[in-house]
């Protein structure tokens, strides 16, 4: 798919779904979500499983819509407009996951939205797996903990492992009573993250995972972060600038002037440009220099997203400052899209490194 | 999309991947003639570049290949605009020239493709084309920059011919051009944006001085030019009397997009020019600057896949948006911080004459980067267009 094509093939499909988010997830739903016990609005998950949100590039064999790849990015641009919370992005990796390593029985669950997942969203878990003994299809981990989203309100967790005898990487389901989940402190009202603790801990192997497909996994991770980078620049940037227009200081709107005009200007072009790279990273997923193209649109969305929230909150003055308005939302959610899959920094590094051979 | 090369020369279906690869072979053997020798010329003189850069146009027409998506009737192909981004693409990668009748082909033709009469587009599109014929474009005056409406060079009728009177400045290329996309006022002085009229005026004649202006790189491409009652040709107005504001917004707007495009091919292979001399240096290049060089990798990248985006939009027949004046002021900026960045790791190695083949001037780069920010609409013009236009924010009214 080209991205003319995809131009092509994109609104009507992206509308219907923006349409949904528009109507029937906003950002005060989000946070509303967020007070309640699961931490997130269960309904919400499923209507859009419902609509094949789990599905877009899903074989229709597994209740998928089997469109291009690049899409889910769309939809993920979408979703970081109004910061939507739960585990989503891991329900949706989950789907790519299990069609890359052929878990078909629970590839149609959680594309239909029936078992909720969650797996942890940082390299190292991919990376480096975690030990385990393998017994009759099987696994008991040895030791070690990872990171997870929403551990303990969702129906099952996903977690690479390794088996201590022929080393291979495998998948493993677990249950989230197979092991001591401890919430973390977070500054982010939507996310909750919980550190799990897996020694003894005993799950489902689900399959191989071979190496190019846990790389891919964690590129798919930083692509479809920085579409919620993109998404969300894109809504903080609209809403400031209706707050512009009516906010007036010395007797008119201070949107007239040309400080702030050049303020929201910055932030626009910075989107354009970062929007272009993101989606040239979804596109473009079996070039050559694939690495290099998903280290460059996640340090370009990072910055994007948390330099468009710092500006909306200068803009807005005194009340940017207050826990009242979404502001403080953005900025604090750019900064934790920025941890993963890896610190924004790391990424850097590595095209440091590139950037002397030509 | 497939299409088929005009009728004068042999008759061939190409695909954008073929046209490619047809480029490259016909690169092999143009180049040399272009260049004057069998490798590019390193770091050419002015008078040098130009004439290549005519070598260039020449060869293009004879190609059949200097007007792809034009269409066929004006001596295009009415190839979709991607074939436009494949020519840009490899020549700069064969270390062409530009283009050297570039207002001509970005500015002039459109205008006159869109708004100008058949008996014009008869006259001057072809001889155009081939660089027989070289335009400059008048709009700048030393007191209408930014504000390009409050322009004051007049134009009058006597004995029913227009004549022009006034200054214009920054006027790229008229030395050695033949005529002038000229801006005038026809309206009352007051008249604004309403009462300003697009003109073709001859440079060659007695009412016309020219007076090359020198810049901080040591460049005299821009000239003020004079008129002191100069005449027009016959059929001098493009479009309608007091219609040329309207006219020369909206090909300015399609001329940066394609202008883009070739700042943008240029750009990366700076960009890559420095990136080799990095790679040469090794970790004698600190680390901060290493750093710099990452964020301006990312820059240009982001910059190659939206002109790309933006082009795509053009090819569906879709006008160009703000997304442009974006792109304007997101390409200087980045121009300027490589030129910034390449003094700083070669400065010295400028100074002592040691540069690889491959690599500009940087010093003069540098310089010329700084004029970026301020042609064709400063950035701060551009910011104001995006602000209000784009993005719909209040008026400034004092």
């Amino acid at each position: 798919v080209t991205p003319t094509e995809l131009n092509q093939v994109e609104p009507e499909i992206v509308e219907a779904l923006a349409d949904v988010l528009a109507k029937g997830a906003s950002l005060s739903d989000t946070l509303q979500g967020a007070k309640s016990d699961a931490g997130y609005d269960r309904a919400l998950l499923s209507r859009l499983a419902e609509l094949g949100f789990f599905g877009v590039s899903g074989p229709p064999s597994h209740g998928g819509l089997g469109l291009p790849p690049a899409l889910v990015g769309e939809f993920c641009r979408e979703a970081g407009r109004v910061l939507l919370g739960g585990p989503w992005l891991e329900q949706l990796l989950a789907a790519h996951l299990l069609d890359a390593v052929g878990g078909w029985q629970l590839l149609t669950d959680v594309i239909g939205g029936t078992l909720l997942v969650s797996l942890p969203l940082d390299r190292s878990a991919w990376g480096r797996p975690l030990p385990v003994h393998v017994e009759r299809g099987h696994a008991r981990f040895v030791s070690g903990r990872i990171d997870l989203g929403f551990a303990t309100s969702v129906d099952g967790w996903l977690v690479a492992a390794q088996d201590v005898v022929n080393e291979t990487t495998i998948l493993v389901q677990l249950s989230p009573d197979a092991a001591t989940c401890r919430a973390r402190r977070s500054w982010s009202e939507i996310w909750r993250s919980f550190d799990v603790d897996l020694t003894d801990a005993v799950g489902v192997v689900i399959a191989e995972i071979p190496e190019d497909v846990s790389d891919g996994l964690v590129a798919q991770i930083a692509r479809l972060l920085a579409c919620c980078s993109v998404g969300a620049t894109e809504a903080v940037l609209e809403s400031t600038i209706e707050f512009l227009k009516l906010r007036e200081q010395f007797g008119r709107p201070i949107g007239s002037f040309q400080a702030l005009q050049h303020m929201m200007a910055n932030v626009f072009i910075d989107l354009e440009h970062t929007r272009s790279l993101v989606r040239a990273s979804l596109v473009w997923t079996a070039a050559v220099d694939v690495d290099v193209l998903v280290a460059m649109a996640k340090v370009a969305a990072d910055r994007l997203a948390v330099g468009a929230a710092e500006s909306a909150l200068q803009a807005h003055g005194g009340v940017g400052f207050t826990w009242e308005l979404p502001v403080h939302h953005f900025l604090k959610e750019a900064l934790r899209r920025r941890t993963l899959p890896q610190p924004s920094a790391l990424y850097r590094e590595e095209l440091s490194r590139s950037v002397r051979i030509l | 999309m497939a299409i088929e090369l005009s009728a004068a020369r042999t008759p061939i279906v190409f695909e954008p991947e073929s046209f490619r690869q047809q480029l490259e072979e016909w690169f092999v053997t143009a180049l040399p003639a272009i260049w004057g020798g069998s490798a590019p010329p390193v770091r050419p003189t002015e008078a040098d570049d130009m004439e290549m850069r005519r070598r260039f146009d020449r060869a293009l027409y004879a190609a059949g290949w200097a007007a792809l998506s034009w269409p066929r009737e004006y001596g295009g192909l009415d190839a979709d605009v991607d074939f436009e981004r494949i020519l840009a693409e490899e020549s700069a990668v064969a270390g062409a020239p530009e283009r050297y009748n570039r207002v001509g082909l970005g500015i002039v033709a459109p205008a006159l493709i869109n708004h100008g009469s058949a008996a014009q587009k008869e006259r001057y599109l072809i001889p155009l084309l081939k660089a027989d014929e070289v335009w400059c474009q008048g709009f700048s005056e030393p007191n209408a920059g930014s504000d390009l409406a409050s322009l004051t060079t007049r134009a009058s009728l006597v004995d029913g011919c227009w004549r022009i009177t006034g200054q214009k400045v920054w006027t790229t290329l008229a030395t050695v051009s033949d005529f002038c996309f000229l801006l005038a006022r026809t309206g009352d002085p007051h008249s604004a944006h309403r009462g300003i009229t697009a003109f073709i005026v001859p440079m060659n004649q007695p009412g016309v001085t020219i007076r090359p202006i020198r810049q901080i790189n040591d460049s005299a491409e821009f000239s003020e030019v004079f008129f002191d009652d100069a005449e027009t040709v016959q059929d001098p107005v493009i479009g309608e009397v007091n219609g040329g504001w309207q006219l020369a917004m909206t090909v300015l707007s399609y001329e940066r997009s394609t202008n883009l495009l070739n700042r943008q091919t240029r750009l990366a292979v700076a960009l890559n020019a420095l990136r080799g001399a990095v790679a040469q240096l090794g970790d004698s290049v600190p680390a901060s600057l290493v750093d710099d060089l990452v964020e301006l990798w990312i820059r240009s990248e982001a910059l190659r896949h939206t002109v790309r985006e933006h082009l795509a939009e053009i090819g569906v027949g879709r006008a160009p948006g703000i997304g442009n004046n974006a792109t304007k002021v997101y390409w200087s900026e980045t121009y300027q911080a490589l030129g910034a960045l390449a003094v700083q790791i070669r400065g010295l190695a400028c100074e002592q004459g040691e540069l690889s083949d491959d690599e500009p001037d940087w010093y003069g780069y540098y310089l010329g980067s700084r004029a970026a920010s301020i042609y064709a609409g400063t950035d701060e013009v551009q910011r104001n267009i995006i602000a209000e236009r784009g993005l719909g924010l209040p008026r400034y009214a004092p």
